[in-house]
């Protein structure tokens, strides 16, 4: 039986995987990739790669998306058993406060605060994990030192087909992935499905998965801020108007003749296309653009809210339109 | 010993010649294979076995370049480095591997009055004074723009255990990889050490090394922070001196392989050897460079706990030192008889 796009993307964000700890997320991948014509590898900094492939005279295609979360490092104990954590990557510590947090051991536990006077004074050195152990010994047989704490709160769908809850950055493109994994069957090109390990750090996996697959053309999918909310992102990429492509970030430009390609197949198959340009922030396709030899690199990303909280929302039909103009894009390379 | 030689050699990034110079003659006898790569990493091979182990230790120090000669014969500095403008005035320094003497001066606390103060001079104002009083006078003793510049200073051993020198990060780290090179290797590994360049600039040399020599498992040697000092709360302290090496937890240039990073606290459980972890998820080192190379390598970073790294005294434990030859040696051991995966 197929999981629906929606299930899949609920199992895959309430899986627990953070940076550098993605091998349970690796492995729900690999179990539902299997039964699919690819081949499985892993590589050293634990990035799932998962190969179709293609015909004599094919290009080579990596579809590449990083499927670790971000998440709290536990640094100390304290006597009485309350966890000292930092957050490496970007997890806001204001979005952390009062959630229910979920360790790789199993344990679950409470990211609470010291008390303060105005938000501001809000600080991760003032916060604190309550496992509910009263002692240091107590806390350290739940949880190790260097353990990873990930918000634990449901997904969940909406009205207008949205879908709603924590980690869909960036388990909602895995989910995408792999529904275009089952549904491309007669591409001439081999096709490499990379879901990246440490992307939400620098995007460390980025750069090694390439080095793997050596594409032609390589595609990256993630997650961008919406600009339909107050103080949203200012772009004008919306929920539930398409993908955005993503014509330059902090660490990246698209080759011109490149996001050309993307529009007109785009428009050809009817999928709506919003386009965006970031400053500062980096992506995984500025690793992938300059590893190996240069890859030519597309960025498409699903617009979403409140992205770093326990309610991320995405909409369903920018999922929908994404697969379709990627099935495309994967069957059909022009690049040179 | 030879800890305290390779603190004593001076060698900013780019300037390693006197470490790799100590090193090569300490270690020739000892080895299978010594070369120096394209950008400056001294290679040592031991061993012909099928498991490739890479050591990384960083041969660079923090230091400065000579950036302007004015015209009154002071030396205006670049800093080669992350240096503390709080620990800078008043330093005895060398100029240039034939170690021409100045101080870093300031005005008289006499002089100082009002907001001055009690505050850091700015490094913009710092300047060297070699006792000269014109440019042609600094000229003729040979110092030239862009020469490098360092701390003045000779380690000291205190009491049984202690070490006080320059240099410690990360000369202690080329020191244990020295110690373990001198030891036998498995028949099934190949240990490759590279004694690497340009780390306190950007992780330039170990990313080089990396990419030639694609190991099976890297460690980087290294110095870090041990705030296990006066008005630092024990939650912060990151390391304690004396409590044996740190296994990175996490850093800000990468993310230990669990493997590794458990592999090295199992055979510390095991053989009894002192350890600790490294509790605090800032600063980097050539752990992260090394793990992104290529396709990849899984790579942990031990670290000799050092208080007042960065500067002209840093102190470290020598019982920590002899600790980490110890670990890494028992994990390459271990590594080797199957008793830790990969």
């Amino acid at each position: 039986m197929t999981l629906s796009l929606t299930d899949r993307i609920a199992e895959l964000a309430t899986t627990w995987g953070p940076y550098g700890r993605e091998a349970g997320v690796a492995a729900l991948l690999s179990e539902w990739l299997t039964p699919l014509n690819v081949t499985l590898k892993q590589d050293a900094l634990g990035s799932l790669l998962a190969t179709r492939p293609g015909k004599p005279g094919g290009k080579k295609v990596l579809v590449l998306a990083h499927m670790d979360t971000v998440g709290a490092v536990v640094l100390n104990v304290t006597e009485k058993g309350l966890l000292q954590v930092a957050p490496v990557g970007e997890l806001a510590v204001h979005n952390a406060i009062g959630q229910t947090v979920l360790f790789g051991s199993g344990a679950l536990g409470i990211l609470q605060h010291e008390p303060v006077e105005d938000v501001k004074e809000l600080d991760w050195k003032k916060a604190f994990v309550d496992l509910g152990a009263s002692t240091k010994e107590a806390a350290l047989q739940q949880v190790k030192l260097g353990d990873i704490g990930v918000i634990d709160a449901p997904v969940y769908e909406r009205s207008e087909g949205l879908l709603t809850g924590p980690h869909l950055d960036n388990r909602a493109a895995c989910a995408l992935m792999l529904h275009v994994a089952e549904l491309l069957d007669d591409s001439p090109n081999e096709v490499t499905f990379a879901f990246t390990a440490q992307g939400k750090v620098n995007s460390r996996g980025a750069a090694p998965a390439t080095w793997h697959a050596q594409p032609d053309l390589a595609i990256v999918l993630g997650l961008t801020n919406s600009s339909d909310i107050p103080r949203g992102a200012k772009t004008e990429v919306k929920l539930g108007a398409g993908p955005a492509l993503r014509l330059k970030d902090g660490g990246w430009v698209i080759r011109a003749e490149l996001a050309d390609d993307v529009r007109a197949k785009a428009e050809n198959l009817g999928v709506p296309l919003q386009s965006e340009v970031l400053a500062g922030v980096q992506s995984e396709a500025g690793a992938v653009a300059s590893a190996t030899q240069g890859v030519p690199t597309v960025m498409l990303t699903l617009p979403a809210r409140y992205r770093g909280t326990a309610t991320e929302t995405v909409a369903l039909a920018d999922l929908e339109a994404t697969a379709k103009l990627l099935l495309q894009l994967a069957a059909d390379v022009t690049v040179s | 010993m030879l800890l305290e030689r390779l603190c004593n050699a001076c060698g900013l990034a780019g300037q390693e010649d006197e470490i790799r110079a100590l090193l090569r003659e300490e270690l020739a006898a000892h080895v299978d294979q010594i070369w120096t790569d394209a950008i400056g990493n001294l290679i040592m091979r031991k061993g012909n076995g099928p498991t490739k182990i890479m050591l990384d230790a960083h041969m660079d120090e923090v230091g400065f370049l000579v950036g302007e000669i004015t015209d009154q014969g002071f030396l205006k500095l670049k800093k080669v480095g992350g240096l503390d403008d709080r620990v800078l005035p008043g330093r005895a320094v060398w100029i240039t591997s034939k170690r021409i003497h100045g101080v870093i001066g300031a005005k008289a606390f006499h002089l100082t009055g009002g907001d001055e103060r009690g505050k850091v001079l700015p490094f913009s104002e710092m300047v060297v004074d070699l006792g000269c009083t014109s440019k042609a006078e600094v000229e003729a003793l040979g110092v030239e723009l862009g020469d490098p510049v360092y701390f003045a200073t000779a380690a000291e051993r205190w009491g049984e255990g202690i070490l006080k020198a320059k240099a410690i990060d990360d000369r202690v780290g080329c020191y244990i990889a020295a110690e373990i090179l001198k030891q036998p290797v498995p028949e099934s590994i190949t240990l490759l050490v590279s004694f690497s360049v340009q780390e306190e600039v950007g992780l330039r040399g170990a990313k080089v090394s990396a990419y030639n020599l694609q190991p099976h498992v890297g460690i980087a040697l290294e110095s870090t922070v041990a705030a296990d000092v006066a008005s630092v709360g024990s939650l912060d302290t990151v390391t304690n001196m004396g409590e044996g090496p740190a296994i990175t937890l996490y850093d800000s240039a990468g993310i230990p392989n669990q493997k590794v990073q458990q592999g090295l606290a199992q055979v510390g459980e095991q053989h009894g050897i002192k350890h600790q972890f490294r509790r605090v998820v800032g600063g980097g080192n050539d752990a992260g460079a090394i793990a992104l190379q290529g396709g990849g390598a899984p790579v942990c970073a031990v670290s000799i706990p050092t208080r007042y790294f960065h500067t002209n005294a840093a102190l470290c434990h020598l019982d920590d030192v002899q600790a980490a030859i110890d670990l890494v040696s028992a994990y390459i051991t271990g590594l080797a008889k199957g008793e830790i995966s990969l």
